[in-house]
């Protein structure tokens, strides 16, 4: 019965409560929209992650090669190649016994015979469009049919599986035997890198940056003209409704305006879904049907939204006393204290100082995030603080009536004035702190060693006894340097594996290793000195030694060119010049191309050593590819588990992911800023309406409507900039420390890009003017013939 | 006999040297009051003099620091919210100057309201209280919100919903203070007839004398005190 009242007070109380609804409703229905877009992105990277990982399949060891012995098994060589930057998951198999069942990789109807091939759709697709020495050169035999999705973790994925004679793969490093096709997750294999952690900690903290806004909003639009709300409940007190009869009146007012919320939401949802599809928040887009809430998930958001106004509208009343004469607030609000920075300063400090001490350390995960927490906390805590200075400050700067008025109101409510401007806040600092750190490290990477690497492509082989894969044999290697020197405009530095290496001391080592401080037991490597003087950013030898010993593991397996860069130059003229037997005062080969050369290298190879990687400088990415793909057979046959790729494309790869991070954070940064925009109305409205006595009697008495709307707007403006400057500088005080640690030493300095610019600014401004459209709710909230007080 | 009875038949309602004060400003010293059943008393006394502070303790609404309340034989100001709450729904009606009514329901939905937040049915709910705005000459205005009727018609709304639970008790305050002499004359005309046809008890704080005339008796509340003949005669003692 209670509750019927409740409904019937929300429903025909009027045009007001008909507004408070519809906001209440409108508020929840975009916080319900982004909160299934949230979990359908969540659910599509789950499932996606939860596909079988053919690809960690594992097999025995290739002992032997006895061909049929192992029964009904395959042999099997998956490695990881590329186009133009995008990766390619590239699968050799060939069936042992074509009458036995042989393992199924997912997607496939069977495992390709010899000469015949399947590919992922994306794949065929770009095979098609791009000359065929460029990538289609690279799958021997004829096309069987495409890869179903099942193998695949969206439209965009690139997969070839090749289907080789046992003969072909038994010649090719890095193949085994297989029995089953691996079925477990790809996050459960013991290899996986923490890229899905990673997500995860983004979704994470997306939800966190989300939800404190919507909840804002939620809260906001419910305490909507509280004050005359809690005085109808005060007369309905005076009519004999007990305390607890109020809370089911105000929660069922509440569960009314979030259920009609919820319902729109989701219809709203339905009809964002196509576009969320399309967005490749992780790099690459999603199948568009995984992309969904689970059936439980809508159940809850439409039951649970509901049941948290109410418990919301409950817990807020909490605050005030409703007698029946009236409603009193049970606690006056007090003056915000200075230690509000607090929080905000330890965080700050704690990035700044203890987290990133020690200048090339790993910075203390755990203490970067308690800081990062404090400076989360913080902010919101200072907040009102900062506010209230601001006011006072304005207050005895300025003269004019509006700016008084709102200074007043600001000075002695800076927490509510606050309360709407939080999720500015956490939005404005995550999205300063990546837009600050990102572009930073992106144009670090492509300025290692000074951006002269960026087109050559490294190609290891078997580059030292841990590493997957064997060196290239002489003559091989005389083949391949033949091979690619015939390409135009090429050029070629082969490094050579030393055949003597020494044992690492026992005792603690003499220095930190990296350059200028060279320990002969980790120079692996030996290149000949004319050679490197084509790449002159790794250095050069002193004049007159014809090959050194260096170590070029670093350059060649690192996915961090800003490591690669920090351990330049790799040869120096202290470098030590290989001993005899070693290549010493032979020319070890400089691959440019002509006979004269390849006889050098042969020479070289002759000497006894084999070759543990080539570094190829080819600008016309026509050649890059062709190169690519005449190295393809030779990568195979060493085992390498690394693709050759240029400088550029190592860094394109991180530089994606670090893209991808920036783009999620600041899609959640303008979906934060819309939704505390619409907060921000909201709370506007609210405040407009709660003082509609005073702002008329003020129109009343002659102030012009200019002057009332200015104090709105000055109400809301100030806390919204001042947050988003303290909250921006908070971002750039996360980034110093973060770009110091990584000691980007060419790094120019990089501001925030466009994306910034526009998504934090933008959604700023965009926020205020949706302010701007509750003014003309002053204007008829205040119409002088609306004066009837009751 | 316990302590918290008192036997009938006594005053329907007493104050015992009730003292209440809002921080330090001292509204009411030991004010000591007491109605018997079917009477209709006006509350006089100078603006700030505790008047409406005395018909919220003698009402329920406020708890008194000192001194005891007694209702129908049973102390009030001991009993709980819930307890209070279930008095002003069954037993007690209010007519304030303004601000009993919730302005965005109808006249019917507020004279119902009583009755709603009780266990009366909708149906039934709806039909005593029309057939109050009928006696209060309000018919044809019962689907009106009571934001759009006059001061008048409001007060009469708040007369009807006053007597739809049949109360024993009607607390008055200023009830014909936001209207006109002739608009009050009718409010009062109306809350006085029904109430000696209905057999309830008034209690009406005024300034008016004319309100005052009403009245079968008057008291005065200067500073705090009430000046009340019969007040002395039940003072200390249970029975008559
Ligand atoms: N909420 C309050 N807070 C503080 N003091 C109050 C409050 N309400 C009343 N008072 C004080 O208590 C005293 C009695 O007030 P009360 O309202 O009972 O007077 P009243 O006789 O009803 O006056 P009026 O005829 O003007 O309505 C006054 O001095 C008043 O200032
Ligand atoms: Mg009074």
């Amino acid at each position: 019965m209670t509750f019927w009242l409740g409904l019937r007070l929300s429903l025909r109380g009027g045009r007001e409560a008909a507004v408070r609804l519809a906001l209440v409703a409108a508020a929840v229905a975009m916080g319900v929209t982004v909160l299934l877009s949230t979990v359908a992105l969540f659910n599509a990277f789950r499932v996606t992650a939860e596909r079988p990982c053919w690809e960690c399949t594992t097999g025995s060891a290739p002992a032997g090669w006895a061909l049929g012995a192992t029964q009904g098994a395959a042999l099997w060589n998956h490695r990881q190649d590329s186009y133009a930057g995008r990766p390619i998951e590239r699968l050799d198999v060939a069936v042992l016994d074509p009458a036995a069942p042989a393992p199924a990789v997912p997607g496939v109807p069977a495992l390709p015979a010899a000469g015949r091939f399947y590919v992922s759709p994306a794949l065929a697709e770009l095979m098609a469009a791009v000359p065929r020495e460029q990538l289609a050169d690279r799958f021997p035999g004829a096309r069987a049919g495409l890869v179903g999705r099942a193998a695949l973790s969206g439209p965009d994925d690139l997969v070839a599986v090749v289907g080789r004679t046992p003969g072909e793969l038994a010649g090719m490093a890095g193949t085994v035997a297989v029995d089953t096709v691996a079925t477990f997750p790809a996050a459960q294999d013991p290899a996986a890198d923490d890229l899905t952690a990673l997500y995860e900690h983004g979704f994470g903290i997306a939800a966190i940056g989300l939800i404190v806004p919507l909840l804002v909003l939620v809260g906001t639009a419910t305490r909507l003209a509280a004050a005359r709300r809690e005085a109808r409940f005060a007369a309905v007190r005076l009519a004999g409704a007990t305390a607890r009869q109020i809370n089911a009146i105000a929660s069922a007012d509440a569960a009314l305006g979030a259920l009609l919320g919820a319902l729109a939401g989701v219809a709203l949802f339905q009809a964002v879904r196509p576009a969320l599809a399309g967005v490749a928040i992780t790099g690459s887009r999603f199948f568009p049907d995984v992309v969904t809430p689970t059936a439980p998930q809508y159940a809850i958001v439409i039951a649970g939204v509901p049941l948290a106004a109410a418990a919301a509208a409950v817990w807020s009343l909490r605050r005030v006393r409703i007698t029946p004469l009236g409603a009193a607030r049970r606690t006056r609000a007090s003056a915000p204290g200075w230690w509000r920075v607090l929080p905000l300063l330890a965080g700050l400090g704690l990035f700044a100082g203890p987290a990133f001490a020690g200048g090339g350390r790993e910075p203390d995960p755990l203490l970067a995030d308690a800081g990062l927490a404090l400076i989360m906390v913080g902010l919101m805590v200072a907040g009102p603080w900062l506010t209230m200075l601001a006011a006072r400050l304005a207050a005895r700067l300025t003269r004019g009536a509006a700016t008084l008025l709102a200074a007043r109101r600001l000075a002695a409510e800076p927490k509510a004035a606050f309360r709407s401007v939080n999720g500015i806040v956490l939005a404005v600092f995550i999205g300063t702190a990546v837009a600050g750190i990102v572009p930073a490290v992106v144009s670090g990477q492509l300025a290692a060693g000074d951006g002269t690497l960026n087109e050559v492509m490294r190609v290891p082989f078997g580059y030292a006894d841990a590493a997957p894969g064997r060196p290239l044999p002489p003559g091989e290697a005389d083949e391949l340097l033949a091979e690619v020197g015939a390409h135009p405009g090429v050029t070629v530095l082969p490094i050579y594996r030393r055949t003597t290496t020494q044992d690492p001391p026992a005792a603690p080592l003499p220095c930190d290793p990296g350059p200028g401080c060279r320990l002969d037991f980790m120079l692996g490597h030996v290149v000949s000195c004319d050679d490197l003087a084509r790449f002159p950013a790794l250095g050069a030898c002193a004049p007159g030694v014809r090959a050194v010993t260096a170590d070029f593991n670093r350059l060649l397996t690192s996915d961090n060119l800003l490591s690669v860069d920090r351990n330049l130059p790799i040869v120096d003229p202290t470098s030590p010049s290989a001993p005899a037997g070693t290549g010493t005062g032979k020319d070890v080969g400089s691959g440019s191309g002509n006979d004269a050369d390849s006889g050098k290298a042969g020479a070289a190879a002759s000497d006894g050593l084999s070759l543990a990687a080539v570094l190829i400088r080819a600008d016309d990415p026509a050649v890059r590819e062709r190169i690519r793909t005449s190295l393809t057979p030779y990568v195979a046959r060493s085992g390498s588990a690394e693709t050759p790729l240029t400088f550029a494309e190592v860094a394109r790869f991180r530089e994606v992911l670090l893209d991808q991070v920036e783009r999620v954070a600041l899609a959640i940064v303008a979906l934060t800023l819309l939704v505390a925009g619409c907060g921000l109305l909201v709370a506007v409205a609210g405040g407009v309406v709660e003082r509609r006595q005073p702002f008329t009697l003020l129109r009343l008495s002659g102030t012009p409507t200019r002057t009332l709307s200015l104090v709105v707007v000055l109400e809301t403006a100030v806390p919204v900039l001042l947050a988003a400057l303290v909250a921006a500088a908070a971002g750039f005080g996360v980034a110093g420390p973060v770009i110091d640690q990584l000691a980007i030493k060419s790094a120019p300095a990089a501001l925030p890009g466009a994306g910034y610019l526009l998504t934090v600014g933008g959604g700023l401004l965009a926020a205020l003017l949706i302010v701007l459209a509750g003014l003309p709710l002053l204007r008829r909230v205040t119409a002088p013939d609306n004066a009837r007080f009751e | 006999m316990t302590i918290d009875a008192l036997p009938a038949p006594g005053p329907l309602l007493r104050a015992d040297s009730i003292s209440r004060s809002y921080g330090r400003t001292p509204a009411l010293r030991e004010a000591s009051l007491s109605v018997t059943a079917g009477e209709i008393l006006a509350i006089m006394g100078p603006s700030g003099s505790g008047k409406s502070t005395l018909l919220h303790c003698l009402a329920g609404i406020f708890t008194p620091d000192t001194g005891q309340v007694w209702f129908d034989g049973h102390r009030l100001d001991t009993l709980g919210d819930a307890g209070r709450s279930r008095l002003r729904r069954t037993a007690f009606g209010f007519v304030f100057q303004f601000g009993q009514l919730v302005p965005e329901l109808t006249a019917a939905d507020n004279v119902a309201l009583p009755l709603l937040l009780g266990r009366t049915g909708r149906r039934h709910a709806y039909q005593r209280a029309r057939g109050w705005l009928e006696r209060l000459e309000l018919d044809g205005l019962g689907e009106r919100r009571t934001g759009e009727l006059s001061g008048g018609q409001a007060q009469r709304v708040a007369i009807a919903r006053a007597l739809v639970t049949r109360p024993k008790v009607i607390f008055a305050d200023e009830p014909t203070g936001a209207l006109d002499s002739l608009a009050g004359e009718k409010v009062m005309d109306l809350l006085v007839g029904l109430a000696r046809q209905e057999g309830v008890t008034v209690i009406v704080v005024t300034h008016d004398s004319r309100v005052a005339a009403c009245a079968d008796r008057e008291v005065i509340v200067r500073d705090g005190k009430v000046t009340d003949p019969y007040a002395d005669e039940y003072a200390g003692e249970a029975v008559r």
